[in-house]
């Protein structure tokens, strides 16, 4: 789901995104990444998902904190302040300079524009992760939640503020929906957090002129069965994983409205009309957002390769 | 037979003509043989078309031009059999080809009326001026006709009615043909058409024929629907129901807009003017590569600059779109994109603008899509907008303007969707979320400063004190607790929200633990185990934090031990006021079924070399597992300088130690 493929070391979507489209505020890094978790079971995401395989560094997901810092390491240590560090970085700038003159190496213009970047994002984003600017009723709109830092409902109110400030790709993970058992309190409290949320950043990306502009994106990356696993009681029971089909949903830009697409036999088992291959989703979302899947490519090991691997289709069924 | 071949003849007269006019150029003796040749080979095919087209002219063909066509093919066999007669006589030979010439091209035009519509000549001209298509359209007209016509009529129409049938009508369709009707309302499997339609393509009454351009699978769920809809002449797109298929797919397959990228008159900018644009808070691209229109997002209200919009003036013809949201733009300085000509599509959501802004904007006339959300604009700006003839798309969310207004507005501006956003239902109320404490220490002493907050602006907070559930009498929070334990060992602060027009919290609940006497230094003998422990195990037994024993069990904040057990030496200096308790706090699993502990005991010495047993407690079959999170050890008053507590785990469990408490 994340990477086209099943082995390891490829790029993120996210990281091919920020490889293909660039950032478009450079004060921001082109790929954010928030995380989030239910009270269900605790199930880890790691930062591998968000992976930049062998794609530049730069391309990396960053994992923005739920906690006073959203970039670690951003902040000025104490006891420096702003116009210190604004010296600082120009004698080493200037240093730098000489090293540039003496050895030719690219890397040093390089890495002076880096410090730059991180000099103009203490500013930057701060003023992005401050909510407290949020007009009452949008906290009616996303639920109360969206005020407390790292639950999925700040995380989308965040996601909205980082789209809106140039972000190419925001990913947001929220855990906690593996109920192999349990899954009648547990789904009610995971569905719980998403459910107004959810739609509210597509309202609030849809009042501000921006949803023809976004693509949103809601989607797991597996089924689960429609039978139970586990003894089935009126209280308590589980339903396993379930790969052969499942359902997601895209809103947005570019995008067909009101339909839903393909169709499974009715027990929900396997698929019966219009399958979406994995490869075929990617090629239409990089579609959406303006590039042809078999045209981006980055050689690496001798071969040029891609999200979509040699396969995947757009679904043009889905366009508008 | 006779389409095939007609034109053996219309092309071997025409070439007979082009010979008798180079003939000179030919020489005699050759054009003499040739021509003669032609000529015969003239007479035949055109004998043979004619012959067959008697025998075609017998099926449903019925009209004017049938008739004329008719009797000038016959006229056409015999002028060219009396050239073969009369080909010595050059005169009259030369009249007789010019003679057949003009018939086979009135002929000719005639037969081609017949197959392909009498207006096949103008029909690529005229086809170009089709009447616009919109909403209000009857479906018939819009839609089904233009199928008809494309892939039936060049055979059923009034002229060359097969089968008795005209489909160019509705009037002819109503009427049907020699086998009945063509459709019949609400049963598109019952339809004539439509049973022919779906025949398989070799079938002899396969509808168009074999080698005829096929119904596309499209056109014929447009033709289904369309009849399973009541084939209504009238209905138009806007008349049909949301419910109505026939409805979904107008709108998906044939209402389509126009996707071609706008063709822009405009020059390109220049990639060395582009870059020179961009900056860290400036972005400038190309729409696309072979597009020479600008896209220009600033960011950062911070670091705004006025140059950022002013410099803009070097792109003024390529910039249609611009987004300014969240920046300090004001009305004057919207004044300096006034310049922008093409500009289409305009964001300043949440920008200082003011009363008066739009009738700055009306300057930008091609604006079709502008964003208002979160200004300060009001209804008398958004009437101004008027001005902008090609504004499609209006966001006004979160503005002054109220909702009669926007009705008004909606009113006068009937092209121009407005979005206002979302409206909170006052009758939908939320729950407020628990107010937070700030700082996460909760072991304190008597006189220790709690601070309680809420992420909302405008929340009151209510709290008690004394462990009973706060409500809007209880004590509002103005600012510090100060904390009086009463020489408690715990004190429970609960504390609730409230904010008009949302419903009250649920209630928080922070416990607080005395921090008794503190050790001058605490040591411990044998490193704790498990991935997440720091290695500090003197820190977490010693610090100002105990965390809930139900949570977090697998968290930094727990000391861990197996096997080897937690022996930790306390050192008190001489500051030792007389010691009586020891409290070992500590963490379980949820589901735990069996104890984890083997034995606590206290040991005390002065010179951390003959210790002196205090207590031991024996936890290896202890049932009451609640016990176990807070191991409590009693003893005399002592004022030794140092205390030993050894917890050692039982076999196969874990320890978990998360603090030290001396009493």
């Amino acid at each position: 789901m994340q990477t086209g493929a099943q082995v390891g070391n490829r790029p993120s979507i996210g990281s091919w995104f920020s490889y293909g489209l660039g950032s478009e505020n450079k004060n921001l890094p082109a790929y954010c990444v928030l995380l989030s978790k239910g009270k269900g079971n605790g199930q880890g995401v790691y930062s591998k998902l968000w992976s930049n395989g062998f794609l530049d560094s730069s391309h990396q997901g960053v994992q923005l904190s739920a906690s006073e810092d959203p970039i670690l390491y951003l902040n000025n240590p104490d006891g420096m302040d702003r116009n210190m560090r604004r010296k600082m970085l120009d004698h080493l700038a200037s240093m730098n300079q000489l090293g540039y003159e003496e050895f030719g190496d690219p890397e040093i213009p390089a890495k002076i524009k880096q410090y730059e970047m991180a000099f103009r994002m203490q500013t930057a984003v701060p003023e992005i992760t401050d909510v407290s600017k949020e007009p009452d009723h949008i906290k009616k709109m996303y639920g109360p939640d969206c005020m407390v830092p790292g639950t999925y409902a700040a995380n989308c109110l965040l996601a909205r503020k980082l789209s809106e400030s140039g972000v190419r790709f925001v990913q947001l993970y929220h855990q906690g929906w593996d109920q192999h058992a349990n899954l009648v309190g547990e789904m009610t409290g995971q569905a719980k957090d998403v459910d107004m949320a959810s739609a509210a950043l597509i309202t609030d990306l849809k009042q501000r002129g921006l949803l023809d502009e976004t693509l949103v994106i809601w989607s797991g990356e597996f089924g689960r069965t429609n039978y139970c696993q586990g003894k089935l009681t009126k209280e308590n029971y589980g339903r396993d994983h379930h790969p052969r089909c499942f359902s997601i949903f895209m809103a947005g830009g570019g995008l067909k409205s009101g339909i839903s697409y393909g169709k499974t036999d009715e027990l929900g088992y396997n698929i019966i009309e219009n399958p979406v291959h994995i490869h075929d989703l990617h090629a239409t979302i990089m579609h959406l957002m303006g590039l042809d899947h078999e045209k981006l490519t980055y050689k690496h090991l001798g071969r040029r390769f891609r999200l979509t691997d040699v396969h995947g289709h757009v679904v043009k069924d889905l366009l508008a | 037979m006779h389409p095939l071949l007609l034109h053996f003849p219309v092309a071997f007269v025409a070439l007979l003509l082009l010979l008798y006019l180079f003939k000179n150029f030919l020489g005699e003796a050759v054009y003499q043989k040739i021509n003669y040749l032609l000529l015969l080979l003239t007479s035949l095919t055109t004998v043979l078309a004619t012959l067959m087209g008697l025998l075609l002219s017998l099926e449903d063909y019925d009209s004017e031009q049938i008739f004329i066509h008719k009797w000038i093919g016959i006229a056409l066999s015999f002028i060219i059999y009396a050239a073969v007669l009369l080909y010595h006589n050059k005169t009259f030979y030369g009249l007789l080809l010019y003679l057949g010439f003009a018939g086979v091209i009135v002929g000719g035009h005639y037969g081609a009326a017949l197959t392909h519509g009498s207006n096949f000549l103008t029909e690529p001209i005229t086809a170009a001026k089709q009447p616009k298509v919109d909403a209000h359209t009857p479906v018939y007209t819009a839609y089904v006709a233009p199928v008809l016509s494309a892939k039936c009529t060049s055979c059923h129409n009034p002229q060359k009615t097969k089968g008795a049938l005209d489909l160019t009508s509705i009037e002819g369709i109503q009427k049907g043909g020699e086998n009945g009707e063509v459709w019949v309302a609400h049963r598109p499997e019952e339809s004539l058409l439509l049973q022919r339609i779906e025949l398989p393509l070799e079938h002899e009454e396969h509808m168009p024929p074999e080698g005829k351009t096929q119904l596309t699978e499209e056109e014929v769920e447009l033709l289904t629907e369309w009849i399973a809809h009541g084939s209504d002449p009238t209905v138009s797109y806007a008349l049909l129901s949301e419910k109505d298929t026939l409805k979904h797919i107008i709108g998906d397959k044939w209402l389509k807009p126009n996707f071609e990228q706008p063709k822009y008159a405009f020059d390109f900018a220049g990639s060395e003017l582009i870059e020179k644009l961009n900056g860290p808070y400036r972005t400038v691209v190309q729409k696309s590569p072979d597009s020479p229109a600008l896209d220009v997002s600033i960011f950062g209200r911070g670091a705004f600059k006025k140059e950022f919009l002013t410099e803009l003036s070097q792109v003024k013809e390529q910039v249609v779109y611009l987004n300014l949201s969240n920046l300090p733009v004001d009305n004057n300085l919207l004044q300096s994109i006034s310049n922008l000509n093409n500009l289409e599509h305009l964001v300043l959501n949440f920008t200082d603008i003011s009363r008066g802004s739009t009738s700055i904007l009306t300057k930008n006339e091609k604006l079709s899509s502008l964003s208002l959300a979160g200004t300060a604009i009001d209804f008398s700006d958004l009437k101004e907008l008027k001005q902008l003839k090609n504004l499609k798309e209006l966001f006004v969310w979160n503005t002054q303007v109220s909702d009669t207004e926007l009705k008004l507005l909606q009113d006068e501006m009937p092209s121009v969707s407005i979005n206002e956003g979302y409206i909170p239902n006052p009758e939908e109320q939320l729950n407020l979320t628990p107010p937070v404490l700030l700082g996460e220490k909760n072991i304190v002493k008597t006189g220790a400063t709690i601070s309680l907050a809420h992420k909302m602006n405008g929340v009151q907070i209510r709290y008690t004190l004394d462990g009973s559930e706060p409500d809007e009498n209880a004590k509002l929070y103005e600012g510090d607790i100060v904390l009086d334990l009463e020489g408690k060992q715990s004190k429970t602060i609960k504390a609730i929200a409230y904010k008009e027009e949302w419903l009250p919290s649920e209630v928080a609940s922070f416990e607080f633990f005395d921090q008794g006497l503190r050790p001058e230094h605490l040591e411990v003998t044998y490193p704790g185990v498990l991935s997440a422990y720091t290695g500090r195990a003197e820190e977490i037994l010693n610090d100002d934090l105990k965390n809930d024993a139900n949570t977090y069990y697998y968290s930094k904040h727990w000391a861990s031990f197996r096997e080897k057990p937690l022996e930790a030496i306390a050192d008190f200096g001489n500051s030792n006021t007389g010691i009586s308790e020891i409290i070992l706090s500590c963490g379980l699993r949820p589901n735990q079924k069996e104890s984890t502990i083997d034995f606590v005991s206290v040991w005390t010495s002065n010179d951390k070399e003959n210790w002196q047993l205090l207590k031991r407690m024996n936890l290896t079959n202890e049932t009451n597992l609640s016990q176990l999170k807070k191991v409590s050890l009693k003893f005399p008053k002592t004022s030794n300088r140092y205390f030993k507590i050894v917890g050692q785990p039982k076999k196969n469990q874990l320890l978990r130690a998360n603090q030290l408490f001396f009493f």
